[in-house]
């Protein structure tokens, strides 16, 4: 019947739409979120579900009321969602966590234009809002397995005291944000990624290279550089974000390296124990610059 | 297959995307299609100028009789495809608007060839005698370029040309006419090489297959056995290997200049099906009459080779591989990537056509394209090491400098680009328009 539809060619394309990426990634932090709920309970749970429905709700009625048309589901939203609550601290006030994800989706990513086109991570800008605001609501950690608070391995360090062991800091029986301490449940996720080719490994590599290079230089064992402080949920969920980050291979290197820099410098010299966000929204600012620098050469291109 | 075979071949280009496309019509044995009750031969099948035509209605015609001769430099001759009373010369419309000249052909019951003479030893002719018979035939290159491959045979003498290649990589996914003729005619490929090399002056001959199609490369093994002259290259699956800069890089490892034409590294690559047709013109005054097309995709439910008449409609190409029109949402001329969509079921089979491809919803995928997420896709895609999405977007912004300067014109337009594109942004098309512009502002800024 419509046979003879004209059409641009190649008539045929990869199945892997934009939202079959999104929804991987979601998938792939299901480990996370799930270890961040056994471990810290149902307040963890209650400030995910918070941040992901804010963050489909904001974007929904932005893109259809601002906007002016019926959005199409990208899972974009709930992503931004997840990843700011992932971030947060356990127990964090339900409210101040659907306020964090409505400041990432209008100013970390609406007022740019939506997807595609904002140059910060959303979800770090909800989270940056977020702990500039509430310093102490966004500090105050709770232990694994038990109502007390407790303090992240980074702030022992800072602070000079004894740290957890690596393997606790492996399965993520620390105190610290919902998502970022299970390292094997983040690595379960990012191997899956990677398996399918949604991330590229050039940046979780710069990353976790240059920083467990320049901890280890500042004395810092490398299992403490790695498995604490969010290195491991930023270096695989958070740099990888295609919009936030270069398009070219070798860009993708030196991104990587600068936030594992960073992150190593603001840790080590700075005044938060963490670094991780920082390190990110500083390289996502330096993405044109580094993606000049890179600019693939054509084949056969006379110098 | 492919894929583990691809892990012993090291790619010697960067980009290009592996497509796991439908089988390909290989196993089956070429099936001759007898014509149809009346051909429309265009006469512009090529690059250049239409042939004029040389025949008037009611004129008597047999296979193989001249109906259209060359008017340019950049043309060439047409022959009858079958053997019949002129109907009528007529104007048909050729995509993008333009109308060229066709001959229509009733066909006779009884189909009688043009005689040839001896079969000559293409050994005891010289080159100017082979490019000759070439041009004579109406040989052009029937990858889906079209250019005259007499004019082909003739490089510059300031540029000797010291290897020929074949394109045996077929590269496109559903295609298997290439293929399919080298399991069936692997003697006259290998005969049809050296006439080509003897054509040029090279002394080295190469067969380029892609590492899956093992029965055409076990064909030509055959034939050459351990000849010195003439070698086979095994090339990963990957498109566009036939590309042929790619070719030439994978094979010889040069790199032509952008700009330059391969003869400025002294290659010069020819296709399967056109040194086929070199070999059969020279040593039989053979002309291009018929050729053999793929007919494949979802909506039909034979998918096969056919030895094709020229001038004969793809309805009936489709109908012989029982066509299901209501499953089809796109009929495609030539591969999926590169091909063209049909705009009437009357366009015919010329000397360029490799397949005729009946695709439905399913094959064609998602339409509906979603907002760039640079996500470098079509970066790592392109094999020449282009950004498309970055030319995309700054000819959608009507930046000509920008496109020029990111290298827009050359873009292959192989497609690598939007087939991996999970937005689905149709860049192949933008990145046309943009060259257009640019090559349009050229020749206005030659012009002043």
């Amino acid at each position: 019947m419509g046979a003879l539809v004209q059409g641009p060619g190649p008539h045929i394309g990869s199945p892997e739409l934009t939202r079959t990426i999104m929804w991987s990634v979601i998938i792939a932090l299901i480990p996370a979120s799930l270890a961040g709920v056994y471990f810290f309970g149902l307040t963890a749970l209650v400030v995910l579900a918070t941040t992901s429905a804010a963050a489909v709700v904001t974007e929904y009625l932005w893109l259809k009321y601002v906007r002016g048309y019926e959005p199409r589901p990208d899972g974009s939203a709930l992503l931004t969602g997840l990843l700011l609550g992932l971030t947060l601290p356990p127990t964090f006030s339900p409210v101040l966590a659907a306020l964090g994800s409505v400041v990432a989706i209008i100013l970390g990513k609406q007022v740019y234009g939506g997807l595609g086109n904002n140059p910060f991570n959303p979800a770090l800008v909800g989270r940056t809002f977020l702990l500039i605001s509430f310093p102490v609501a966004m500090t105050t950690w709770q232990a694994p397995l038990d109502a007390v608070t407790t303090a992240t391995p980074l702030s022992l360090l800072k602070a000079g005291e004894q740290l957890p062991s690596w393997g606790q800091l492996f399965i993520g029986n620390i105190g610290g944000s919902i998502g970022e301490t299970s390292v094997l449940a983040l690595l379960v996720g990012a191997a899956f990624l990677l398996w399918k080719g949604y991330i590229d490994w050039r940046i979780p590599a710069g990353v976790l290279i240059s920083s467990a290079v320049l901890g280890a230089g500042f004395g810092v064992p490398v299992s403490v550089t790695l498995f604490s402080g969010g290195l491991i949920l930023g270096a695989f969920f958070m740099a990888t974000d295609y919009v936030t980050s270069p398009v070219t291979p070798a860009g993708r290197w030196l991104f990587g390296v600068g936030i594992g820099i960073i992150t190593v410098v603001i840790r080590q010299l700075g005044g938060y124990p963490e670094g991780v966000s920082f390190a990110i929204l500083l390289m996502n600012a330096a993405v044109p610059l580094i993606e000049r620098a890179t600019w693939p050469k054509p084949m056969g291109a006379v110098k | 297959m492919g894929a583990v075979l691809n892990l012993f071949k090291r790619p010697a280009y960067k980009g290009g995307v592996e497509i796991h496309g439908p089988v390909r019509p290989l196993s089956e044995p070429i099936t001759t299609l007898a014509p149809t009750d009346e051909v429309v031969i265009p006469l512009l099948q090529h690059i250049g100028a239409p042939a004029k035509p040389v025949v008037a209605p009611g004129d008597e015609v047999r296979i193989g009789s001249v109906i259209g001769e060359p008017t340019a430099f950049v043309s060439t001759y047409i022959h009858a495809s079958v053997a019949g009373r002129v109907k009528e010369i007529t104007t048909i419309r050729r995509p993008g608007g333009a109308t060229i000249p066709a001959v229509v052909i009733e066909t006779a019951a009884d189909q009688q060839a043009e005689p040839t003479g001896e079969a000559t030893d293409w050994r005891e002719l010289s080159p100017e005698e082979i490019r000759d018979r070439v041009r004579k035939a109406g040989i052009v290159g029937m990858g889906g370029a079209g250019f005259p491959t007499h004019i082909k045979l003739a490089p510059p003498p300031d540029k000797p040309i010291d290897s020929v290649l074949v394109n045996a990589c077929e590269c496109e996914p559903y295609l298997s006419a290439d293929s399919r003729l080298v399991i069936e005619n692997p003697t006259e490929l290998v005969a049809g090489l050296r006439v080509a090399m003897r054509a040029v002056g090279a002394q080295k001959g190469y067969l380029a297959f892609e590492a899956d199609r093992l029965d055409s490369i076990q064909a030509v093994r055959a034939v050459i056995k351990d000849a010195s002259d003439i070698e086979v290259v095994v090339l990963p699956s990957k498109y566009p290997q036939g590309s042929e800069k790619h070719l030439i890089k994978s094979v010889l490892g040069r790199t032509v200049p952008l700009g330059a034409l391969p003869s400025a590294v002294g290659a010069l690559v020819q296709n399967v099906a056109t040194l086929i047709a070199v070999f059969r013109a020279v040593t039989y005054g053979e002309p291009v009459t018929r050729r053999v097309v793929t007919v494949n995709g979802g909506a039909v439910s034979k998918p096969a080779n056919y030895l094709v008449p020229i001038g004969v409609p793809i309805q009936a190409l489709l109908e012989a591989s029982g066509w299901r029109e209501d499953e089809c949402v796109r009929v495609v001329l030539g591969g999926p990537m590169m091909g063209r969509t049909a705009s009437a079921l009357s366009e015919v089979v010329t000397k360029t056509t490799s397949g005729v491809l009946a695709l439905t919803a399913a094959e064609i995928g998602s339409l509906e394209t979603s907002p760039c997420i640079r996500c470098g896709r079509c970066l790592t895609a392109c094999p020449m090491g282009l950004y498309p999405g970055y030319i995309a977007d700054a000819g959608v912004a009507g930046a000509l400098d920008a496109a020029e300067k990111a290298g827009a014109l050359a873009c292959l337009e192989c497609g690598s680009c939007a087939y991996s594109c999970p937005g689905k942004r149709p860049l192949v098309q933008q990145i046309r328009e943009i060259k257009f512009k640019l090559q349009q502002r050229q020749r206005e800024r030659k012009g002043e």
